[in-house]
């Protein structure tokens, strides 16, 4: 009789341990990057925080201050890289988020108030900027060809790049 | 919390907390010294616990963008949402072999700011 009982025992235990073993294992989509970030991640991830902190407090949103942050990587992506050009009247017009609320309603404030954001995006911007271009510097030939993909992107949104010249 | 109180109260914890004297051999006594310990102990620790709160509550707002602290690592969780792309959920940005990517940030996070209904 004890036989069975520890035959039991012995298979509820391995049958509980391969139950967390399944349960502990990552999933594809969630497997975590363990490794610390890379230098340059780390350097943007420092000045995002700084960035995202000033931003909010400027009144700006999650999707103005990525559309900010995206504005100053590619302007920076068109001075480091040979061959990538910003798109002026797309630039501006990207930029112009920041004259509206988050339900998408213009500001209605006064100038001192409106000129009081633009100052306050300046800053963000050029914090954002100044970041990528010492990232970039690191290493223009890696910088670049991320660029290169990114410009590619079929779905990219907010892409001020002009596409590359033919030839 | 200034040092002073932190040594009035731990002073407090470890006298009440200690050993009782060979004396003190009345049941009553006893009893009533347990509680007394008790509720000083639970006062200590409440009052602990406020003053790291407090204490918390004033980095936070004495806070500026620049504390050097702040910006120390502690990038929390983070995951591979394709070959070469590490998205951190706190800050809520992507990277692809390194670099920034807006094209996945806004995948992974995203939030359209002309599309907010109008």
């Amino acid at each position: 009789m004890k036989l069975p009982i520890l035959t039991t025992t012995l298979v509820a235990i391995a049958g509980l341990g391969l139950l967390a073993g399944c349960s502990a294992g990552p999933t594809p989509k969630a497997e975590a990057a363990t490794r610390e970030p890379a230098d340059q991640v780390h350097m943007d991830l420092t000045v995002t925080k700084a960035f995202n902190a000033a931003m909010t407090k400027a009144g700006l949103d999650e999707g103005q201050r990525n559309v900010v942050k995206a504005m100053a990587h590619q302007q920076a992506v068109a001075i480091t890289c040979a061959g990538f050009a910003v798109n002026k009247a797309r630039f501006e017009d990207e930029m112009n988020v920041i004259y509206y609320d988050d339900k998408g309603k213009m500001l209605d404030i006064d100038s001192d108030a409106l000129h009081l954001r633009e100052k306050q995006v300046m800053m963000g911007f050029g914090m954002a900027f100044g970041a990528q271009l010492a990232i970039a510097a690191s290493d223009e030939k890696a910088f670049c060809e991320h660029a290169e993909v990114e410009r590619n992107a079929r779905d990219a949104k907010h892409l001020i790049l002009d596409p590359p010249s033919k030839g | 919390m200034s040092m002073t109180r932190w040594l009035f109260v731990a002073a407090l914890t470890a006298g009440l907390a200690a050993p009782a004297p060979a004396l003190a051999r009345d049941h009553h006594r006893h009893r009533d010294r347990d509680r007394a310990t008790g509720a000083a102990i639970g006062l200590a620790i409440v009052g602990i616990a406020a003053a790291a709160s407090s204490g918390r509550r004033n980095r936070e707002d004495n806070r500026s963008y620049y504390d050097r602290d702040y910006y120390r690592g502690g990038w929390g969780n983070s995951y591979q949402a394709a070959k070469n792309v590490v998205c951190y959920r706190g800050q809520r940005q992507c990277y692809r072999k390194g670099y920034y990517s807006a094209e996945w940030t806004s995948r992974e996070f995203g939030y359209d700011p002309y599309n907010r209904g109008y």
